[in-house]
């Protein structure tokens, strides 16, 4: 009997306390990220089990409705990261939801870890290398993980070599200082592939410096700036436009002949 | 021929305590695991199932053990099995050990069949999907798996000890799973603290009394060299594997003193 009452007494009492108080909700903002050490003794000590299970669950549950969330991703991939560094669909994602999803650095810095543990994948420091050049235009860190992932390349290795070598020109604005140092790397790569990448990219530019030239001739010859790469025909100065090896071409804007660059869309130069 | 009998008394005992149901459930959850988790594998399935299937054999052998361990020592005590047992011309030290021998090698079968099943599921699941360096590694499995045995040696030899001294029967579950999980783990938060110092006020003070553990228990997580298998790399095996086999193999010897030690001191009231 006594329980009775006081069972019903407890209730009543919850029940009015529930409705009685101003429901001041305190949001959290943000979900939940377990720290790594103690994610490792939820899942039995086992680090590799905590790593697959929790990459799992992100690539599951860490998108709404086709968006990222991203706030909530960048801080749970790190934990994974420091749980299994070597976890190939970890850093696979992370470069795919982070980096492109606008935490660039905080996918770089996966990347980074997958790129020490695994020390025998191509695929990191490549990945590594773009984001740091594409992203924080950081060239020197780039080639250097370019160079890393050509060392642990099969057969990329002239693609990531000639990537590295071409980042590098792009810097140098002088057209024909770029052209000397292109020359000089086509006549030292060792590798047949590079060589011939190297090759087809001089070719390239000597087309563009001789756009150039022609228009230097015409501006001191007219004495005025030139208005269509036409008249540069037209005058003789050139025989005809200089042929691209790579079917890229060149373009005339702003009264300057530039390398034309593929476009893709939302990605522009910046 | 003591052991020869040994042997047969536990398998007796073992099938009396539903053993071979327990056998299956094991195996059961070990292949569903493996190749379920082949499905969420985005560019590794091979290796995920692999990696998840090593993880549940980690988990589920320990329960084995403490379930065998119960029946086999513990109800000896409780069940007061030892007016029969003991009456027999052998000492105590012998019976201790030869059964718990016995049982070593019948853990060592169990584990030999769930390896060789698990071999072969990832060979399937690889089959699927192919990716340029293949998920197992034939001699590098068998590393894997030993240190594996070991691991589960060492607690075993706990189990045993904990079911010679306790009085309450669910000591030996909670003793050995404590032991198992502060073991395998203390060794690998200690290098995520050092990493990760924004967690704890005083990270060092934490690294250091964790560190103070590491003369108390083996680091068994450290047993865990399931990286040679699921890369196929031997610079994942550790230089000083040698020390940590010994270390490991002296402890488990230690513990099993112990449980001998404790047996032939206990009255029976």
């Amino acid at each position: 009997m006594l329980a009775l009452f006081c069972f019903t007494m407890f209730s009543v009492v919850s029940q009015w306390r529930d409705l009685a108080t101003a429901p001041e909700k305190t949001f959290i903002e943000g979900r939940v990220v377990i720290a790594a050490p103690l994610l490792l003794l939820l899942f039995g000590g086992d680090r590799f089990l905590a790593a697959n299970l929790e990459t799992m669950r992100l690539a599951a549950t860490g998108m709404d409705l086709g968006q990222a969330d991203t706030g909530y991703l960048m801080r749970a991939q790190q934990v994974v990261a420091e749980l299994n560094p070597c976890h190939e669909d970890n850093y696979y994602l992370a470069n795919g939801l982070l980096t492109w999803g606008g935490a660039a650095r905080e996918g770089t810095e996966v990347l980074r870890r997958a790129s020490a543990c695994r020390f025998w994948d191509e695929l990191p420091p490549f990945f590594y290398g773009f984001n740091k050049f594409f992203f924080e235009r950081d060239k020197v860190a780039a080639a250097k993980y370019l160079e890393l992932a050509a060392q642990r390349a099969t057969d990329n290795a002239a693609g990531f070599r000639k990537f590295a070598i071409m980042i590098q020109v792009e810097d140098i604005q002088d057209e024909r200082v770029a052209l000397e140092f292109l020359r000089n790397e086509r006549d030292q790569a060792k590798d047949p592939r590079l060589k011939d990448m190297l090759a087809k990219r001089a070719v390239r530019l000597e087309g563009l410096v001789a756009l150039r030239e022609a228009q230097r001739q015409y501006e001191k010859l007219q004495d005025k700036p030139l208005q269509a790469p036409q008249q540069l025909l037209d005058m003789g100065l050139l025989e005809a436009f200089p042929e691209d090896p790579l079917r890229l071409g060149y373009e005339f804007i702003d009264g300057r002949f530039m390398l034309k660059k593929l476009k893709v869309a939302g990605v522009e130069d910046r | 021929m003591h052991f020869f009998r040994d042997f047969l008394v536990t398998l007796r005992i073992s099938l009396r305590a539903k053993f071979s149901w327990v056998i299956l459930c094991i195996f059961l959850a070990c292949a569903l695991g493996t190749l379920l988790s082949a499905y969420f594998g985005g560019r590794q399935p091979a290796v995920v199932a692999l990696d998840v299937g090593v993880s549940i054999i980690r988990l589920l052998m320990p329960f084995l053990i403490v379930m065998l361990v119960q029946e086999l020592f513990f109800n000896e005590f409780d069940r007061r099995y030892y007016l029969a047992s003991l009456t027999y011309p052998r000492g105590r030290c012998n019976l201790l050990l030869g059964r718990f021998f016995a049982f070593l090698w019948v853990l060592i079968f169990v584990l030999l069949v769930v390896g060789v099943l698990q071999f072969g599921l990832v060979v399937f699941i690889d089959a699927i999907y192919p990716r340029s360096a293949p998920a197992v590694y034939g001699h590098y499995y068998l590393i894997v798996f030993s240190f594996i045995a070991l691991d589960l040696l060492v607690l075993m030899a706990l189990a045993t000890l904990l079911a010679v001294v306790a009085s309450t029967p669910s000591f030996v579950l909670i003793g050995t799973l404590g032991f198992m999980l502060v073991s395998r783990s203390y060794g690998d938060i200690v290098d995520l603290l050092g990493r990760d110092a924004g967690l704890v006020a005083n990270s060092e003070a934490y690294r250091e009394s964790l560190g103070v553990l590491g003369y108390l228990l083996p680091d068994l997580g450290a047993l865990d060299l399931r990286m040679l298998v699921l890369y196929g790399r031997p610079e994942f095996l550790p230089v000083d594997w040698p020390w940590l086999l010994l270390s490991s193999l002296g402890y488990a010897v230690g513990l099993l003193a112990l449980a001998v030690w404790a047996l032939q001191r206990k009255r029976f009231a």
